[in-house]
């Protein structure tokens, strides 16, 4: 056995990562919507023998009482079209698209991914969700977003049907649909795409144990990471599912300099470049609680957060407990949310970026890394150039693609018909 | 004179794939193969997804591939209305209208509950004609506000101030309907093109005509006999009329399965041979020589029965090749076709002018 390897996503994002980053001078921000932002990112997502590029969705607009917030109004455009439409332009580099599970129905989904693995020859996955935000209800002739439980008891019917008709014909009859039938297409190459699943609230999780292939992870902390990681595959069994079939992936986001003092100046730069508002509307989204109201140079309102009895994603946990023991601001905490859209960052030297990535590696906090770069497609470049190189030469990171599907990148086995787990 | 032209794996023949050649399935492999052919040909745009394919892929990843492997021709895809969602639509359609640089057209239709009944099982979607219809009609209203939702100005992006949107360009549109209920705004800007260019299959209710001629700009109609073709443009451009469009806005465009060679006797051969494996089920086809087939083409629109055709290869490969190499520099010569491509996006080729935004002061 060689020494455990490295999976590397890149998540996509108009404009970048850090909510400040399309405003560095070397983003071309008017070009965030064409298909060579998109292409460029891909073509050199295979140079760097990356698994993936990601794309997740949103079903709303950024807003506020109905006005987009002008400083960040963007979140990601549609996941299919892009993977879609940049597939043609790599022959090696998986793509991930994200569908909601409660916004959508089976049938369509299962023949949309069929398609995309056909159509990229064994290199899709399905970022499923559920769709946190209860905007999208509004936009979905819904006075309300469903439960959180029964949003996941439905995905996970949604799930199975789309398994089935993967596999062949079905004759499905359950709580939330009727499907009966097959799609005009043979099956996937990879038997079904890559399943994979983000976000870690407790139903999350085990949802996650029961379908995931490859999880993005949330935690910042290399701690929290590890324990989640092993919470995961801790339930695994119980589903009859073998844990070690699961990846997981943190999301990252690098700020890289020639030096330490350059990476962090470069970070300085860009957190001058966020406006406090789409900091402090993230917050609020994020927290599912209004922030607006309170001054923004006071405390974070914890208590009151708390009272509000939502259930929160770990990382609201942790940001919630940070803000109390340093005392951050409303505003403070914004900007941390905004800065790597609440995922893990690392500040240095393509040096010490790699040592990062090693040592949560080697501690059991993940399997690899959905990198966010903070803005493109300098950043990122950056990261294939300087980082990539390091951890090749120390052996944890391929060298060459040694498969051509996002299964053979990833380890994971084509799923055999009629598999329960 | 449009044209436009069906892609399918093997051709639309239902005996295609049995004498194509090809392997039973090649992915998407013969779809941009027909795309760039089309391409090669000046052909206005391919048309994804239609129904009477043998196999079905997905048309929106379909339309999405086929970005990057062609550069001028429009990439139209049909997402039928039964079930989808307006939101989901227009989110869609903007995206790879941005992604192909104003090339793109949504097809709209109906699919109708035999073909969905068992797929999606809802109890919640209308089932008489009539309901149907109303609901694909505020379906495509709906996107058409989504897209409406960001005004060309609403997209600042500026560095130096930060200003990423501006809000007083960027609207709710509270669309509060008898099928839909949708806030608004948009999550994605104003489309290149303004809004995708509006295409719709004439295959479901009659019920359904007087409220889509309020928007579609391309009608796709299968049509028997050329008196069929012209009654039923007559009536399209009616009903456009009524909805107080301008006169040719609305443009009538009638599916045609040509078997084309060389020789009418080698035609003639080929659709027999291919009838002989399964009958042809289509209403309007042409066969005999290429030259033929444009003159036949010509007396057809002279004579009002259409603006143009959508062509359906018998077989992708034999007969497409025919229509690129033969037909087109046939109707060039007719004065019928331009060469090369008019304009930039798909509504220029077409020439479909650029709708303003309805929230534009």
């Amino acid at each position: 056995m060689g020494r455990r390897q490295l999976h590397l996503g890149v998540f996509t994002y108009p404009g970048g990562h850090h909510i400040g980053g399309w405003r560095h001078p070397s983003a071309v921000p008017r070009a965030i919507l064409g298909y060579d932002y998109y292409a460029k990112m891909a073509v050199a997502a295979e140079r760097g023998k990356f698994d993936l590029l990601f794309v997740g969705d949103m079903l709303a607009a950024r807003e506020k009482d109905g006005r987009v917030i002008a400083q960040g109004a963007l979140n990601n455009i549609d996941s299919i079209s892009i993977t879609s439409a940049v597939s043609g332009a790599t022959e090696r580099l998986g793509f991930v698209a994200t569908l909601s599970t409660t916004y959508n129905e089976p049938f369509a989904i299962a023949e949309r991914f069929a398609s995309l693995d056909h159509i990229t020859g064994g290199r899709a996955g399905w970022n499923i969700i559920t769709t946190a935000n209860d905007d999208a209800a509004l936009n979905f002739s819904r006075k309300s977003h469903m439960e959180k439980s029964l949003r996941y008891q439905r995905a996970k019917e949604f799930v199975d049907i789309c398994k089935g008709l993967w596999d062949g014909e079905i004759d499905h009859r359950g709580q939330f649909f009727g499907v009966k039938g097959a799609l005009d297409l043979p099956r996937p190459p990879q038997g079904w795409p890559v399943l994979v699943q983000a976000g870690g609230s407790p139903a999350g999780l085990e949802f996650a144990a029961m379908v995931a292939e490859l999880i993005f992870a949330a935690q910042s902390k290399k701690e929290d990471a590890a324990r989640f990681r092993a919470a995961v595959k801790e339930r695994m069994p119980k589903y009859g599912r073998d844990p070690s079939l699961l990846k997981v992936l943190p999301g990252l986001m690098p700020i890289l300099g020639a030096t330490e003092k350059e990476a962090l100046d470069k970070e300085k730069m860009l957190n001058g470049l966020l406006h406090p508002a789409v900091g402090i509307w993230m917050l609020s989204e994020q927290m599912d609680f209004r922030l607006y109201d309170y001054p923004q140079d006071g405390p974070l309102p914890t208590a009151d957060i708390r009272e509000s009895g939502k259930d929160f994603t770990p990382r609201v946990v942790s940001l919630m407990e940070r803000a109390d023991r340093e005392g951050l601001s409303v505003r403070e905490c914004g900007t941390l949310v905004a800065a790597s859209r609440s995922h893990g960052s690392v500040v240095g030297t393509p040096e010490q970026v790699a040592d990062h990535m090693q040592l949560w590696l080697d501690e059991g906090a993940c399997d690899g890394f959905n990198v966010m770069p903070a803005y493109f497609q300098d950043e990122f470049d950056l990261f294939i150039d300087q980082v990539i190189p390091i951890l090749q030469r120390r052996g944890i990171y391929r060298k060459e693609y040694e498969g051509t599907t996002l299964r053979d990148h990833l380890g994971l086995p084509v799923p055999r018909r009629g598999q329960t787990g | 004179m449009h044209l436009l032209t069906s892609l399918s794996a093997h051709g639309w023949h239902p005996a295609a794939w049995r004498v194509s050649g090809a392997a039973d399935f090649e992915g998407i492999a013969p779809f941009k193969a027909m795309a760039r052919l089309a391409e090669r040909g000046g052909l206005d745009a391919v048309l994804l997804g239609l129904p009477g394919d043998r196999l079905h892929l997905d048309p929106l990843p379909l339309l999405g591939a086929l970005i990057g492997a062609t550069e001028r021709i429009g990439l139209c895809g049909y997402w039928s209305c039964d079930v989808a969602e307006p939101y989901h639509v227009a989110r869609v359609f903007a995206t790879l209208d941005h992604l192909a640089d104003g090339r793109t057209g949504w097809i709209a239709g109906l699919a109708g509950p035999e073909a969905l009944a068992a797929k999606f099982q809802r109890l919640d979607l209308p089932v008489t004609p009539a309901d149907m219809a109303a609901r694909m009609v505020e379906l495509i209203d709906v996107a058409r506000q989504l897209w409406d939702s960001w005004e060309d100005e609403g997209f600042v992006v500026d560095q130096a101030t930060g200003a990423f949107a501006n809000p007083e360009k960027v609207h709710p549109i509270d669309h509060a309907g008898r099928f839909f209920t949708v806030r608004g705004p948009l999550n994605v800007p104003r489309p290149v093109q303004g809004q995708p260019v509006i295409l719709y299959r004439d295959a479901g209710p009659a019920e359904a005509r007087a409220g889509v001629a309020a928007s579609a700009e391309i009608v796709l109609a299968e049509c028997a006999t050329l008196a069929e073709a012209q009654a039923c443009r007559r009536e399209w451009q009616a009903l456009a009329l009524k909805q107080g469009r301008a006169p040719g806005a609305l443009r009538f465009v009638v599916h045609v399965m040509p078997i084309l060679a060389d020789i009418d006797a080698a035609a003639e051969r080929r659709a027999a041979e291919l009838d002989g494996l399964a009958p042809g089920s289509r209403n309007l086809r042409f066969i005999g020589t290429p030259q033929k087939f444009a003159a036949w083409m010509s007396e057809w629109q002279a004579a009002e029965a259409c603006d143009g055709f959508d062509i359906l290869p018998a077989i992708g490969a034999i007969d497409l090749a025919h229509v690129v190499n033969a037909v087109v520099p046939e109707l060039r010569r007719l004065g019928l076709r331009p060469v090369g491509y008019g304009g930039h996006s798909l509504r220029a080729v077409l020439g479909l002018q650029r709708a303003a935004s309805r929230f534009a002061a």
